[in-house]
């Protein structure tokens, strides 16, 4: 009984660890397919979206397409002048973008068995800035982080650190500006990047863009019809010791097939002298598709299901897999209401396989601004160990952000 | 990409009009025109519209595609297409125009596949297209599909630039409906 409330706690603990530790991305929304947009590049410094800064192209469609219009028409004007940097008090030339994101929260987590958890948490405070001088491009990012992001953290601290979740210099390859070759700490590319970084597909696969970030070289590739982007990896040069590092490669390949469907595939695989987790030589192959789909513009679905195998040298393999389903139905502009499903299985052996349901809704209420609420129910299973069979941990979690970016 | 152009629906007019020659001067049903605008990086634009009118004169058959109501997702864009790029309200619409004896057409339950040379009118310009098409009888029914691009420079339209995004001048059309063999 009493290995079995431990392990209440223990789950409880790593559930709640999970959304506190890292923080959110900054404006990762796939769903904007349901406007036409298949790939990135018009609005994202990078190409594969998510991360980084946004072009002055993109801040006018966070005006026009995202935020709330309070019965003004997206027809109806230009883009506001305040979508520009620091709402436009700024003027920026073309060749420089910048940006910066806070989103502060208000976590509950209560498991089964488990004190409530209830904390205020600073998720991201960065700013960050992309320079493009003729082909050549430079980005980075640099923030404080009060807790977690470790592996992001340019300081040594167990808290109050310095991060950069990435830095990569580039050049691209065409004169339209499809192929770019950069080389630095970049987001794995993988799967579908979007905010809710602590879904299982993300977490399980370490590709999420919190702080997963590795050192590499990768090339990028948008078309009409598809994109993609392949990266060597090199290690986490932010781990200390070498021995920690995870090399190998990482890549996505999505093909559109409409303005409206977009379909993809996604592989990786690593080799760490010492894992970062079970502390011994693995071998990591992750492997998935993913789609995003806008059959009716109000409704975006998002689907991804991805297979982990693990090969732990003097310790056995662990298979498992981990993926969800989500729809974005938005009722009027700057309005999100969302479901999302996941199904999970870490790969022990006897663990049988999580499931969690979430609600949000995201109110994109004034320009530069956004709140969103989150209701998410957890049943996690739990591998049979010590003598205790295999079960489950049920647990809920409510959050609530502010988030701001300029 | 909030301002680009539509000079797609014309090529309806070609499947129209291989269809009329054996069908009765019956609208278009199911009509759809697709157009592909390009932008950097790999941006599509997609455009659409269901509006045609069909006519006969002087041995030629005549599709009118009013362009007021071509959509592509996004108003703004729509805006900025049609007042400021297709100026609509000056020109409201486009014509293809094409000799009922250049079309080709299907026997009951097979399918032609052909090209044919038309002229179209847009934004007040005229110029030669050669469209490529398929009709296919389905009984009661004739289906066509048909492709061609247009350069909007060759009709005296502006290349669309908005926030440093260019839409390339080359558009693709794609369209299809069905009319009754009436």
């Amino acid at each position: 009984m009493i290995a079995k409330r431990l392990v209440f706690w223990a789950v409880a603990i790593a559930a709640g660890a999970t959304l506190f530790l890292v923080a959110a991305p900054a404006q990762a929304y796939p769903w904007m397919i349901r406007h036409g947009y298949t790939g990135c590049i018009p609005c994202h410094t990078d190409p594969s979206g998510g991360a980084g800064a946004l072009t002055e192209y993109g801040r006018a469609q966070s005006d026009l397409l995202l935020r709330m219009r309070y019965g003004q028409g997206e027809g109806d004007g230009e883009a506001d002048r305040t979508a520009g940097f620091l709402w436009g008090l700024v003027p920026m030339p073309e060749q420089l973008r910048l940006g910066g994101d806070f989103r502060e929260a208000y976590f509950s987590n209560q498991a089964d068995g488990a004190p409530i958890e209830q904390e205020f948490i600073t998720m991201r405070a960065d700013l960050y800035g992309d320079i493009k001088v003729g082909r050549f491009r430079a980005a980075g990012s640099i923030g404080y982080i009060p807790q977690g992001d470790l592996t992001a953290s340019l300081t040594t601290g167990v808290d109050d650190n310095i991060i950069s979740r990435e830095h990569w210099l580039g050049v691209e390859l065409d004169e339209d500006g499809s192929w770019l070759l950069r080389g630095g700490r970049i987001n794995l590319p993988f799967g579908i990047r979007m905010i809710e970084h602590t879904l299982w597909a993300r977490t399980l696969t370490r590709t999420d863009m919190d702080a997963s970030q590795q050192y590499g070289v990768a090339l990028a590739v948008s078309k009409e019809n598809f994109r993609g982007e392949l990266m060597g990896i090199a290690g986490n040069f932010e781990i200390q010791e070498d021995a920690f590092r995870e090399r190998g490669y990482c890549g996505y390949f999505e093909y559109a097939p409409t303005t409206t469907l977009a379909v993809g595939v996604s592989s990786m695989f690593t080799r760490a002298t010492r894992d970062i987790v079970y502390g011994v030589t693995d071998y990591r192959y992750s492997n998935g598709p993913f789609v995003r789909y806008a059959p009716w513009q109000p409704l975006v679905l998002l689907a991804e299901l991805d297979s982990v195998y693990q090969s732990l040298t003097w310790n056995g393999h662990r298979g498992g897999y981990a993926g969800f389903v989500q729809a974005d139905y938005e009722p009027i502009q700057g309005l999100h209401l969302m479901l999302t499903s996941e199904i999970m299985n870490s790969g022990a052996s006897g663990e049988p396989a999580s499931y969690d349901g979430w609600m949000s809704a995201v109110w994109f209420l004034l320009p530069h601004v956004d709140l969103r609420f989150d209701g998410i129910y957890a049943r996690s299973g739990i591998a049979a160990s010590l003598g205790t069979p295999a079960s489950y941990s049920n647990s809920t979690t409510w959050l609530a952000q502010f988030h701001v970016w300029l | 990409m909030n301002k680009f152009i539509s000079i797609g629906a014309p090529a309806i007019g070609v499947m129209a009009a291989s269809t009329l020659a054996r069908a009765a001067l019956s609208s278009p049903t199911d009509a759809r025109v697709v157009f592909d605008a390009a932008g950097p990086a790999g941006m599509k634009i997609e455009g659409t519209t269901s509006d045609i009118n069909v006519a006969e004169d002087s041995g030629n058959v005549v599709i009118t595609v009013p362009l007021a109501n071509l959509t592509t997702g996004i108003s703004l864009r729509d805006h900025h297409m049609r007042d400021k790029y297709l100026e609509v309200p000056k020109f409201p619409a486009a014509v293809l125009t094409i000799p009922r004896a250049a079309l080709k057409f299907p026997n009951p339950s097979e399918k032609v596949e052909a090209d044919a040379q038309g002229t179209i009118t847009l934004h007040g310009q005229s110029r030669p297209v050669s469209v490529h098409y398929d009709t296919k009888d389905d009984g009661s029914t004739l289906a066509a599909h048909g492709t061609f691009r247009v350069n909007m420079n060759d009709f005296g339209i502006t290349v669309p630039v908005y926030l440093g995004v260019t839409v390339k001048p080359d558009v693709d059309v794609i369209a299809s409906f069905r009319v009754s063999k009436g």
